[in-house]
Formats: structure tokens, sequence, C-alpha cells
């Protein structure tokens, strides 16, 4: 069964200079016990798209449409029942004050969700920690407000945490504040904090992007003994190829705002389908590989997110790029049960339906 | 091989970092006795962890900073102890590309008066003659002709990245310190300016030194590579015989901590994961700085500094390659470069 599932996932943010459409409808779902990965550029909408699901949207945000579907249980905002014309003054008011009383419902249930059945790690181990909080107040906050321990209970969880994320001496630790620790430690700290409560799922967004290589390894071997005891299912964001391929199951892959690829790892690396993905796969240099090839890069820059265009968003910067990507959006066309991309090559006839259509002179939606 | 355009012997650089109770200076040792060479149209890769010390060697090379000890000879000339009025002809062939191409640009500064500035500090060229560089400039790193008149800010990270590119190639230099010249910058655009960064070396027959922490982009450009750890160079030698076979323990954990692009070798792959924190650089122990995290540590590692050996064309700053305990492991059963089950076992200190 599927713990998570996410459709239509739409969110835009107010800026000063207009509407950013920062994630554009995205379909996904995580199994139990599985590894997802994320990856995109800056600016794709990885982040945000985990925020909004964890209803942590920074306040000019908007999740504008979207289902999710967590464990069974619909937790997606309530919608706004908008500006229905006809109805007397009488019903409109019970209904914004419904929403309200719903949206307050939502609000207390994603409270008691976040941490204690879905947990985030973030990127930057000295923001996330509270710096005047000794590490022992904020690895016990969480267990004794979901899970009502007591505060001997909760010292005593917290320090077999601690010492399962290879922390040394965690009695000392406990009294020690963040800034006496190296970004290793409190990164590892983090990731106890986060499984503290032992979520059904981590959504971990760049979890090792400030760390060093060493370090990184011993944290993503952390991660992954970790949920595998307890079958935790993992969301990981990240712009390291290398951490998927060696982290996850499925990848899906984030390009303004949509994912243009899903697949299984293998999938994704060996018969990679839409031509971002390529581009990406040739990006990459690689320790492992002795003959010095040349790279092949992606020409261009990723597109700006205030005025998108109708058609696909990477066509201005795809080699391959067709009459018909530059004004109609692809759908996901399936490769097999588990791998799927939005390109207009692999929907050929549905591209020459539209063309045909078109020169029909119908409208097209 | 000809003559090196520039060579680092014993280099130091130490920064001062407060006082002790005691009332002696502490010091943190960023660099300590780092030497190499560079030939022309060679590009030395040089990888580590933050803060070990390797930006600090780039600065101190390009004399951003004072070196402390050591001697920087700059094609065949004495660079180390040059005050600044003397330095400025070294300075025209000698350029640095920084990390941050955020803050590395004057956001006050047009692109045009960006990249005439250093032939203007320099007092080279006419008016019209900078006019037409600065445009020849441009089309070098891939850019437009009407982005001249444009400020930085209307840029995005790798444009940008490729006016720092632009300035530095305006004095028509002979070596690059390149410091972490792709880190910020998108998966995407790292390969347009690493390309860049191959073709002007192709063209220019440019030296670079290549400071990063992707190991994948530093074996990919690098023809040398330098390990750093803690200010020391650990291993030094040819780029493809580092990565294919590792000698210093501290290099094998760092190429096999890095996740591999590729599901199945990443699957096959044996990680070496390293236990324990890193020393801290100021006023370190006069030990091996990699002792208390090296998986195959000795007693007298923790006693004593490594000599610098020199082993089939490498140099490794590591106990095991030194003469009398490769000795000891010849006459062993041990056969020399392949690991055996535990290096601690019989060896006598």
């Amino acid at each position: 069964m599927k713990l998570l599932e996410v459709r239509h996932m739409t969110v835009a943010f107010k800026t000063q200079q207009g509407v950013v459409q920062a994630v554009r409808g995205i379909d996904f779902s995580v199994e139990r016990g599985e590894i997802l990965g994320i990856v995109g550029e800056s600016g794709s909408g990885k982040s945000v798209a985990m925020l909004s699901l964890m209803g942590l949207l920074a306040d000019n945000g908007r999740l504008l449409s979207g289902e999710i579907a967590f464990d069974g249980e619909d937790i997606s905002p309530p919608s706004r029942v908008g500006g229905q014309t006809g109805l007397s003054l009488r019903a409109r008011v019970c209904g914004a004050l419904a929403h309200r009383r719903a949206r307050r419902v939502h609000r207390e249930r994603m409270r008691t969700l976040r941490g204690r059945e879905a947990a985030m790690i973030f990127q930057d181990p000295m923001t996330y920690l509270n710096p005047v909080l000794r590490i022992g107040t904020q690895m016990t906050e969480g267990l004794r407000l979901h899970k009502k321990c007591s505060r001997r209970e909760a010292y005593e969880t917290a320090l077999s945490l601690l010492r399962q994320v290879g922390i040394t001496s965690p009695e000392q630790r406990m009294r020690q504040y963040p800034f006496e620790l190296s970004g290793g430690m409190r990164q590892r700290i983090i990731v106890a904090i986060a499984l503290s409560c032992g979520p059904k799922l981590l959504i971990a967004d760049e979890p090792t992007t400030a760390l060093d290589v060493t370090v990184q390894a011993q944290l993503l071997d952390l991660i992954r003994t970790m949920t595998r005891e307890s079958r935790t299912s993992v969301v990981m964001i990240t712009h390291d190829l290398g951490i998927v391929a060696t982290m996850c199951d499925r990848i899906a892959i984030m390009y303004a705002g949509e994912i243009v690829e899903e697949g299984r790892t293998d999938e994704i690396f060996y018969a990679p389908m839409h031509p971002y993905t390529v581009g990406l796969l040739g990006s990459i240099a690689n320790t492992e590989r002795s003959v010095r090839q040349a790279l092949a890069p992606i020409p261009g820059t990723p597109p700006d997110l205030l005025h998108l265009t109708g058609g696909c968003a990477f066509a201005p910067r795809c080699a391959e790029a067709m009459n018909i990507c530059l004004s109609y959006r692809p759908e996901p066309t399936d490769r097999s049960r588990t791998q799927r991309c939005r390109c207009w090559k692999y929907c050929k006839s549905a591209a020459q339906e539209i063309i045909i259509r078109q020169q029909k002179g119908f409208s097209t939606s | 091989m000809a003559a090196p355009i520039l060579e680092v012997a014993h280099l130091c650089k130490y920064f001062d970092a407060g006082r002790a109770v005691s009332g002696e200076t502490k010091k943190l040792k960023a660099v300590e006795d780092v030497s190499f060479a560079i030939s022309p149209g060679e590009t030395m890769g040089l990888v580590g962890e933050s803060g070990c010390g390797k930006s600090t060697l780039g600065r101190t090379i390009v004399r951003i900073h004072d070196p402390t000890a050591g001697r920087i000879l700059y094609k065949g000339e004495d660079i180390t102890r040059r005050k600044n009025k003397h330095l400025l002809p070294v300075r025209r062939s000698m350029q640095m590309i920084f990390q941050d191409p955020y803050a590395s640009l004057d956001p006050r500064c047009t692109v045009g008066d960006i990249l005439a500035e250093p032939m203007a500090i320099h007092r080279l060229y006419t008016k019209r003659e900078r006019a037409s560089r600065v445009q020849a400039l441009l089309e070098t790193v891939g850019l437009k002709p009407d982005h001249i008149r444009r400020y930085p800010h209307e840029f995005s990270g790798g444009q940008r990245q490729r006016i720092s590119i632009a300035r530095t190639l305006a004095l028509d230099p002979e070596f690059i310190v390149c410091d972490e010249p792709i880190s910020a910058l998108d998966v995407s655009i790292q390969a347009q300016i690493i390309n860049l960064l191959e073709r002007i070396q192709d063209e220019r027959g440019l030296s670079y030194l290549f400071i990063a922490h992707d190991l994948g982009m530093v074996r990919h450009i690098s023809h040398k590579i330098g390990v750093m750890y803690l200010g020391h160079m650990m291993e030094y030698g040819q780029t493809a015989d580092v990565y294919d076979n590792p000698y210093h323990p501290y290099t094998k954990a760092l190429l096999s901590a890095v996740p591999v692009p590729d599901p199945k070798t990443a699957r096959a792959k044996q990680r070496i994961v390293l236990k324990g924190e890193v020393f801290t650089p100021i006023d370190p122990p006069a030990c091996c700085l990699f002792a208390n995290r090296c998986p195959h540590v000795m007693a007298r590692c923790r006693r004593t500094e490594p000599p610098v050996c020199h082993v089939a064309g490498r140099r490794v700053a590591c106990h095991l390659y030194t003469p009398d305990f490769l000795a000891l492991r010849r006459n062993g059963e041990n056969p020399i470069f392949t690991d055996p089950p535990d290096w601690r076992a019989d060896i006598p200190v």
C-alpha cells in the first residue's frame, strides 16, 4: 500500500514581480519502506513541493490545488469554495465560517502529523537547531510533545538515539549547545531528532549538501540503516545524481516545477527517456570513469518561472524540440509500469492529433 | 617536459588564532609544508574537505595572503617576498577565478567596466583597443555583445561565472587559480563552465590550479592532483594513478566515499566509512593528523609526523610508505600496495 500519494499539486508564490509558479501539477507517490529521490536544479520546485506537503509554506505561497493522501488519510488543505453566485448572504457567510473551521482543523492535524508521523531534515544544520537551547532540550522536545514521555523517559530515549547515530559521550553532548559541535555531528543530531518519534515518512531536503564527502558517506549510511530497520519511507531531495544512485529505489526528475520523468533508479540511469534527464547524466563527471570523455552539457539556462510560456518548459534548451513543444505542454507517457515521462517525443500520436485538430480549426484546450 | 611555470616548495601559511591561557599565541596552520610544480598547459587539481587549506593555498600562491615560510617560484622567479609594486607584472600573468560569482563582481560596474578594469590598472592598450578586446572576451566566454552595458545582477550564476572568467582572461594570463569555480552552480551549468575552461586551455595553452571538492570534476579536468587534509598534502601524483590506485588511507577513504552516479557501480562499491572527528587545525598535535580517523593507524602514527615518501612517482605523507616500513612489508608476506587483512598486526614499531 502506498504511504503517500500526491495528485496534481500546484503551488504558486505571490511576489512583487508577479506570480511564480513554483510547482505546476505534480503527481507522485511513495511506497512503504521505499526511498524516493527527487532530483532537480535550484528553483525546480523540489523543496517547495515538500514544504507544502508538510504545510510549511511561506506566507506568500499557496497550495492552489492538489490532493495529498498520507497513510490512507486525506490531508490536503480544505479548498476554498470560491465566489459562488446566486447564494444568499447567509449561505455565503456560513460557507466562509465553515471554511475557516476546516482550515483550523487541518492546521491542528498537520501539527500532530509533523514530527510524529512525517519528519523533515533540512539542508543547513545550523539554522535548523536553535542556537540558544541545549541539544538535550531540543532532542526531548518532540518526544515530550508527541509521545507524552516523562522527562526521564525522553532523556533516556534521546541518549540511546544519540548512541545509535554514532555520537560519542552522549551525556556530555546533551548539555552542549549546537555551536560546540561540528557540522557532521549537528546533522547527525538532526537525523536523531527527526527519527525520535518513529515517523512513517522522512523527508530529507539536501541533507548532506553542507557536508564533506567523508562525512556525507557516514550520514547517508546512517539514514539508510536507520530507516531500513523501521521500514520508514524516505523522500530524498538532492541535486547530486551520485547520491540518488547510491541511495534511492525510485527517482523523480523535476524541471521548472514539473516532474518530467519518473522511474526506478536503474531505468533513469540506464534508459533515460526525457532529453533533460539525458542532459543531466551527460553533464556529470564520474570518478570511476577512466577515459577523459568530453562532457555534454545542456545549453542555455533554466526558465524564469515568472514568465512561462504555454509549451514544454524545457523546449528552449532541448536539442530535439519540435514545433509542438513550443506551444503545447506534454502529458505524461508511460513506458513501463514504473517509468513515465512528460515529452512529446513519446506521444507522437497525441501530438499529431493536436496538429490535425489545429489545422481543422478546432479549438484546443 | 618544459620547465614548470609554477613551483611551490615547502609552503606554509599560519594564521594567528588568538592567545592561549598561557599567553602564547595560538597558530592556525592552514597550509603546512606543501610542495608541487605545474608545467605549462597543465591542470593541477587540488581536493580536500572544507577547512583543509586548499583555498588558502591558492590565495597564498597569488599572494593575496603572505606566506609564512617556504618558496613560490613563478616562471623561475622567486615571488615569495615580493612587495606589491614588483608583484604587478606577475599578477598580470597570474589570475584567479573565485568561487562565488555573486560576490566577486562589483554590483555597481557594468560588464564592460569589469572587463576593462584589469587593462586600465595595468595601463595596457588604448581606449578603442580595450573596447574591441572586451567584445572579443565576451565572445570567447559565450556571452552576447550587448551584454556589455548590463550589470552583474542581471545575469544568472553561470553567466556571472563566465564574466569572471572573461575578466581573468583580459590580461592574457598564463596561469589561473580556479578556486571552486563551479561549486555554486547547477549541475547542467557546471559542465558548461568546465567545457569552457577546457576549451580556453586548449586554445591558449594555459595552466590551471583547479581547486574543488567535486572529485568527479577534478578527475575530469586535471592532469595532476594533490589531496589535502588539515593543511598537509597527503598525496600528490598523476590524476589517473591516484584515482585508480590511491595509496594514502585518507585518499582511499575520500575516493570510496564519493557517491558514484551509476547505480550498478554504486551497489558494488566497497565504501570505507571513517570514524571520528577531524582534528582542529589550531595548534595541531605533532603526529599524523589523520591518525584519529585512519583505519590503518599504528603506534608510530600517533607519535611522529609522517615524512613525505616518494613511491612510484608519487608523494605520500604516510608512515605506511616510509622506506623502512616498505622494506618490512617486502620481507613479510604482504605484497606492496594491496591491503593485507590488518596492517597493524605484526609490524614492530
